[in-house]
């Protein structure tokens, strides 16, 4: 029966989307990033798979037959991201919805500190009435290339000819991330909804506590139980063999001879967005105190910086990537990388 | 006269106090990791086995119990504290032996979203559930396969028009009633909401880009339990209700929007 034949072509569609298998599919996986996160809900690892037909569907011990027959397109809607393609299976055209399930959280419904001024000055608000979903990891380029084409931006299309499509996008002005989001039914990342992502919660197991001490770091409760901790208060050495394990959780200045793009994503708070401390800066939305907009935690600050830890942010002027553009406030002095600085962000949704 | 002064004065605060508090049934249920202990007992009127203590949800504190109705008896409902687990012979932290009728159901169309509606006798009541039930599959193991697909074939689309780059698509009034039912899915890309009416739907939602908290733009919404007020409107001039930008402050427009100048 056709219907059957759909339905178990579908189930392995849906289980290769979501938790991408990546063994024996060379041809789709890109040099330099090897996790799943990177091709979880993509469409261009998808679109490779079957394409080139590796992924195989059997039923009955017989592999199903199939045929791409378009390119895997984005469906706007400001409720989910979407795609859609037609393909022939078994002789007959179908049109498949593939949603993307993967690549956005829910902010879990609580009562949430923000970082008005620094660390100093902190206010409250709360999410329970409101569905606020986050984007788990930044923006990438391949997220970039498909809203430069569909606005005909030939000058970024041409950009990004030299840019791999997986890396984080670096070279977006606040005004394009304002867009890209926009196009993606989303809103540019505010800084309070970045702060409740990346705070730990005081009493997890109540959302409404107010409660809010604001641990340091978004995937520990206690500051004093991670490494960081000790190299920032405890001048503590960095020890080669404790160097994995600390640029998962920042990518900072003395992570930079480990490979980026699978530590980076390996840094997780704990309601489980992806991607929280170092790397490139992150720029948010900050219309409460407009000089606060980038997340300081990068690779450009040594570990050892305090930098490295929730709320601390600084400020870029949005209008280029020189050092006059920035402002380090009181950690000017942990800088270690100087040149160009890249800006990256992510985006949320309202629902 | 004096007496019955006193009685209705009584008779109002008792009422008045009844009212302020969450029912026993609003604290098991609302912003708690429920687990339906018994899916297969949903969408119908629980009544077997007969006379039987039937575990229906669980809470990370709580237990909820229903023992079926028998012959003349009626069922009894039972709320009891869980230590370790839950047994229904603990002391009752709420009960009802009077129900008729008990049935529950999930309701909402996305994930993001879901509650449960109870009803018992005559009344239906939806309870929002804790949305950290998505980072556990298992506990949504109990909803229809077709919530959790991610996958669709020939999917029937309704291309439904697109609204106006910032048209209103959904309106409170200060009665919380929807004077414009929830389309903001329709919105050309994102929306946002902004702080007018103090309703559990939230205030009213525009499409658009968020720039809250700017100049002469909506407030930032800061949220229903962070306020704790029991005003209809939280539109007026100075209102914490949202937050601005430095050197500015809330006032409220003539279209009951708080704005920030």
């Amino acid at each position: 029966m056709h219907s059957a034949i759909v339905l178990e072509f579908s189930e392995n569609l849906s289980r290769e989307w979501k938790y991408p298998s990546l063994n024996d599919k060379n041809e789709c996986i890109e040099e330099g990033f090897k996790s799943r996160d990177h091709y979880s809900c993509q469409p261009d690892y998808m679109q490779c798979l079957l394409k080139n037909r590796l992924l195989d569907v059997k039923i009955k011990g017989r592999i199903i037959k199939y045929k791409l027959l378009s390119d895997i397109l984005l469906k706007k809607s400001s409720a989910m991201r979407s795609y859609q393609l037609d393909i022939e299976i078994e002789n007959q055209k179908h049109k498949v919805t593939l949603i993307d399930s993967c690549r956005e959280i829910p902010l879990p419904k609580r009562v949430y500190p923000f970082f008005v001024a620094k660390r100093k000055v902190k206010t409250e608000w709360d999410n329970l009435d409101r569905t606020i979903f986050v984007d788990k990891y930044r923006v990438r380029n391949w997220e970039v290339l498909r809203w430069a084409i569909a606005s005909k931006n030939n000058k970024l299309i041409e950009d990004l000819k030299n840019k791999k499509m997986l890396d984080v996008s670096d070279s977006l002005s606040p005004a394009e991330m304002t867009k890209l989001c926009s196009f993606y039914g989303k809103q540019l990342i505010d800084a309070r909804v970045m702060d409740a992502a990346m705070i730990f919660p005081e009493e997890m197991d109540n959302p409404k506590s107010k409660l809010l001490r604001a641990p340091y770091y978004p995937w520990e409760r206690r500051n004093s139980n991670t490494k960081l901790y000790d190299i920032q208060f405890r001048n503590a050495e960095i020890l080669e063999k404790d160097i994995v394990d600390i640029c998962k959780n920042s990518y900072a200045f003395e992570c930079l001879h480990l490979a980026k793009s699978d530590s980076l994503v390996d840094s997780e708070s704990w309601m489980g967005m992806k991607e929280v401390m170092g790397g490139e800066f992150q720029f948010v939305k900050n219309n409460l105190n407009p000089s606060e907009n980038i997340l300081l935690s990068s690779e450009y600050f040594t570990l050892k910086s305090k930098a490295h830890r929730t709320g601390v942010r600084g400020a870029w002027s949005g209008e280029g990537k020189t050092r006059k553009e920035f402002e380090f406030f009181e950690f000017n002095g942990d800088l270690r990388k100087e040149g160009e600085f890249n800006v990256n962000f992510r985006c949320m949704r309202y629902r | 006269m004096r007496l019955f002064i006193k009685l209705s004065i009584l008779s109002l605060l008792t009422s008045c106090l009844s009212h302020k508090s969450p029912s026993a049934l609003e604290s098991f249920f609302l912003y708690q990791d429920i687990r339906v202990m018994r899916p297969e007992k949903m969408n119908t009127k629980i009544t077997k086995p007969l006379n039987a203590w039937i575990l229906l949800f669980e809470s990370s504190k709580r237990c909820f119990f229903y023992k079926t109705p028998f012959r003349e008896k009626l069922g009894h409902l039972k709320l009891t504290e869980k230590k370790d687990k839950c047994s229904y012979d603990r002391e009752a932290l709420y009960e009802n032996k009077k129900v008729e009728y008990l049935q529950f159901r999930v309701v909402s169309d996305n994930l993001d979203d879901l509650k449960i509606r109870v009803e018992i006798n005559n009344v239906q009541t939806t309870y929002r559930l804790l949305n950290s039930q998505f980072k556990d599959e298992d506990k949504l193991s109990f909803l229809p396969k077709s919530y959790l697909r991610d996958v669709f074939v020939d999917r029937f689309e309704n291309e439904k028009e697109k609204l106006g780059a910032d048209e209103i698509c959904h309106g409170v009034n200060s009665n919380c009633q929807d004077v414009i039912g929830y389309r903001c899915e329709k919105c050309p890309s994102a929306f946002y909401e902004v702080v007018d009416f103090n309703c559990p739907q939230g205030g009213s939602k525009y499409c658009g880009v968020d720039e809250c908290g700017k100049k002469n733009k909506p407030a930032c919404p800061r949220g229903y339990e962070i306020l704790g007020t029991k005003l209809k409107s939280l539109c007026f001039d100075g209102s914490p209700a949202g937050f601005c930008g430095p050197g500015l402050q809330t006032f409220c427009n003539e279209d009951n929007i708080l704005i920030c100048l």
